[in-house]
């Protein structure tokens, strides 16, 4: 019962539902089980159809292997992803196929993620073949999807090899690859991390014209809060595996309640001219195969924090309608 | 005006591929001075990463051309035979922390060695003494001293950048080259290395050249702005004016495409592709983009424009009717 209770609550308006999501991956020591890595620890979230979700963390706070586990690229060990009202969870074969032909990905280096010996025809044409699509079906959605991503005149771009194209191209053709399946969702994971300032804004810029075209849902994974800021409508703050703040993206962004956030804030440069130093959160992310199941897992680096912190298992509250935070503070 | 520390004029660099000549550098002057940051904009392929290159001589067999005057601390080191350079100069007055310099360490060789190697080598120092100076060093940039005997794969990105920064400073050049050093790191990371980047600025003297092309960022670590675009620079100016008044379409374009967190203004792009250097287009370079361009851009090269105390840019918008 408690199950079908969990699945209820997913909003019937969301296109993907997250609840409860664990990914712990083994150590092994000579093939006995040692101990658990804890990317995601416990990550509940809903993406509304066709609004963009932005995903907020430094290197190590697990939200690759969130956006993989979402891909279904990583099992999860626990916890539940519905799709569309449907629970792809522990999706299995032929099945598996159906959500892959439904959510496209965006991977962050575009010069890694294309085969260096096929043209963009044969890079856009493959996932079409796979899933089995007749031939002028193809022509015509390869067609479509360079137009999409505006590298036109197409007839110059398909005979292209990625070395022959721009950063910024490449991860045009890496998006286009990512629609010709016409999915319902794409997670992009870093899709400018690797791209000139310029050419940042030009690509986010895209996934905005896309979304609203064609209500295409986006899970957009990033460590820059400033483009969140103009490129989501809600964010969610990953911390050591778990989320310590989501809300609408106004909200997290003028008024952050997490200590977390706030620093992340702060250490973005802003052209002010002060002489004065960038503030940045002292010390690292916690390893998180060492990590205390107790706690705050930000307590050390934290500069509000308080004794209870150590100890305390901290839930995430609602601090105004849509917003949480997890942070003892607020309880 | 005290003698700049590196003056450069007419710098020249071409590269020879199958396809032609790519101009790299195409008739680059700067100046700069002691103790001062100058910040060097551009786009990819605008050449900024081949200016770095060629001051430390870091070049490619396929070079065509490179001409032009460099003077480091006096002296003209285009003059110098590579062999003259590499003993004389390299290091010892000027030094690179490259791009993507996580990446730029030996992953067979422990941290401690790779530090040395340029003291043993350029300052003839024993074994002994180098490692205590690079221990020195890496207790400097905030690594703890037991990490010299760890490899660089045991190392986070930021420690390995530290790494990579401690190595340009080793050898106390007055020069140091750096190339886009926090491209590859997350922000929290980066505002730690910008921190040291400006402590190691005030402690140690240096004077920089700062590769970046983000332009926030820039902000951070600059006495003075040199904006590249297609091998030129296109507007030269002092930090202070520069974000305030940006003089060169494409400057004003590159600002207004920077996302800000406190306003909500309009962020825009600069529509198009960087020009290839195989064959850049006649007349100013920029045209094709530029939202300003007039008949007179498609046909001749803009000259060097004085725009108020030590601000040039290249922009027919500025020339005298």
């Amino acid at each position: 019962m408690q199950r079908n209770k969990e699945a209820e609550q997913c909003n019937s308006g969301a296109i993907l539902c997250v609840r409860d999501l664990h990914v712990w991956h083994p150590i092994r020591k000579f093939l006995v089980v040692s101990g658990y890595v804890r990317a995601v620890d416990g990550v509940s979230f809903d993406l509304e159809r066709g609004k963009i979700l932005a995903i907020v963390g430094e290197s190590g706070s697990g939200k690759t292997t969130l956006g993989k586990t979402i891909l279904r690229l990583y099992k999860p060990t626990k916890g539940k992803i519905i799709f569309d009202g449907k629970d792809v969870t522990f999706l299995k074969g032929r099945e598996i196929r159906w959500y892959r032909r439904e959510i496209g990905y965006v991977q962050q280096d575009p010069y890694g993620a294309l085969p260096p010996f096929m043209n963009v025809r044969q890079i856009l044409e493959e996932p079409l073949i796979i899933h089995g699509i007749k031939k002028d079906e193809r022509v015509r959605r390869i067609r479509e999807a360079l137009e999409e991503v505006k590298l036109i005149p197409i007839e110059d771009f398909v005979g292209k090899y990625p070395h022959m194209l721009s950063g910024g191209q490449q991860q045009r053709v890496v998006i286009a690859r990512a629609l010709v399946l016409k999915p319902k969702l794409i997670v992009a994971d870093e899709p400018v991390s690797m791209l000139d300032a310029s050419v940042r804004i030009e690509i986010l810029t895209l996934f905005r014209e896309l979304q609203k075209r064609h209500s295409i849902s986006t899970i957009y994974i990033t460590h820059d809060l400033s483009t969140a800021k103009y490129f989501s409508d809600s964010v969610a703050v990953m911390y050591a595996g778990q989320i310590v703040e989501k809300g609408p993206v106004d909200k997290v962004i003028e008024e952050p309640k997490h200590p977390y956030t706030k620093g992340l804030l702060k250490s973005i440069p802003k052209i002010t001219r002060k002489k004065e130093k960038l503030y940045a959160i002292p010390g690292n992310v916690p390893d998180l195969a060492f990590l205390s199941p107790k706690g705050c897992p930000f307590y050390e680096r934290c500069e509000e924090a308080v004794e209870e912190c150590k100890e305390a298992t901290i839930p995430l509250i609602e601090v105004s309608d849509g917003e949480f935070v997890r942070c003892i503070k607020y309880l | 005006m005290p003698e700049p520390i590196l003056s450069v004029k007419e710098l020249y660099l071409y590269y020879k591929v199958r396809a032609g000549l790519v101009r790299a550098i195409d008739g680059v002057s700067f100046n700069l001075h002691n103790e001062e940051s100058l910040a060097i904009i551009g786009e990819s392929g605008s050449g900024k990463s081949s200016l770095a290159r060629a001051l430390l001589r870091l070049l490619p067999r396929n070079v065509h051309r490179f001409d032009g005057s460099v003077h480091i601390d006096g002296e003209d080191v285009m003059k110098l035979s590579d062999k003259e350079f590499d003993s004389k100069i390299k290091w010892k007055k000027i030094s690179i922390v490259p791009q993507a310099s996580m990446n730029a360490l030996n992953p067979v060789i422990k941290i401690g060695e790779q530090l040395a190697e340029p003291l043993i080598i350029h300052k003839n120092m024993d074994r002994k003494e180098a490692l205590d100076k690079a221990m020195e060093m890496l207790k400097f940039v905030g690594i703890p001293q037991e990490f010299v005997d760890r490899y660089p794969f045991e190392l986070s990105g930021g420690m390995r950048q530290r790494v990579v920064i401690a190595m340009a400073l080793i050898t106390q050049p007055p020069i140091i080259v750096l190339d886009e050093p926090t491209s590859a790191l997350d922000v929290l990371t980066q505002a730690s290395i910008m921190n040291l980047l400006k402590s190691i600025k005030n402690d140690r003297k240096v004077s920089y050249i700062f590769i970046t092309h983000d332009i926030a960022l820039s902000s951070e670590l600059s006495d003075n702005v040199a904006v590249m675009y297609a091998g030129r620079i296109v507007e030269y100016s002092y930090a202070d004016k520069f974000y305030k008044e940006p003089q060169h379409p494409y400057s004003q374009l590159l600002l207004s495409s920077v996302p800000t967190l406190r306003e909500n203004k309009d962020i825009k792009f600069i529509p198009g592709e960087p020009p290839s250097l195989l064959n850049p287009p006649p007349g100013c370079r920029f045209h094709p983009r530029c939202p300003f361009a007039m008949d007179v851009c498609r046909k001749k090269e803009p000259p060097t424009i004085n725009v108020g105390r030590n601000s040039y840019v290249r922009c027919w918008l500025y020339a005298e009717k």
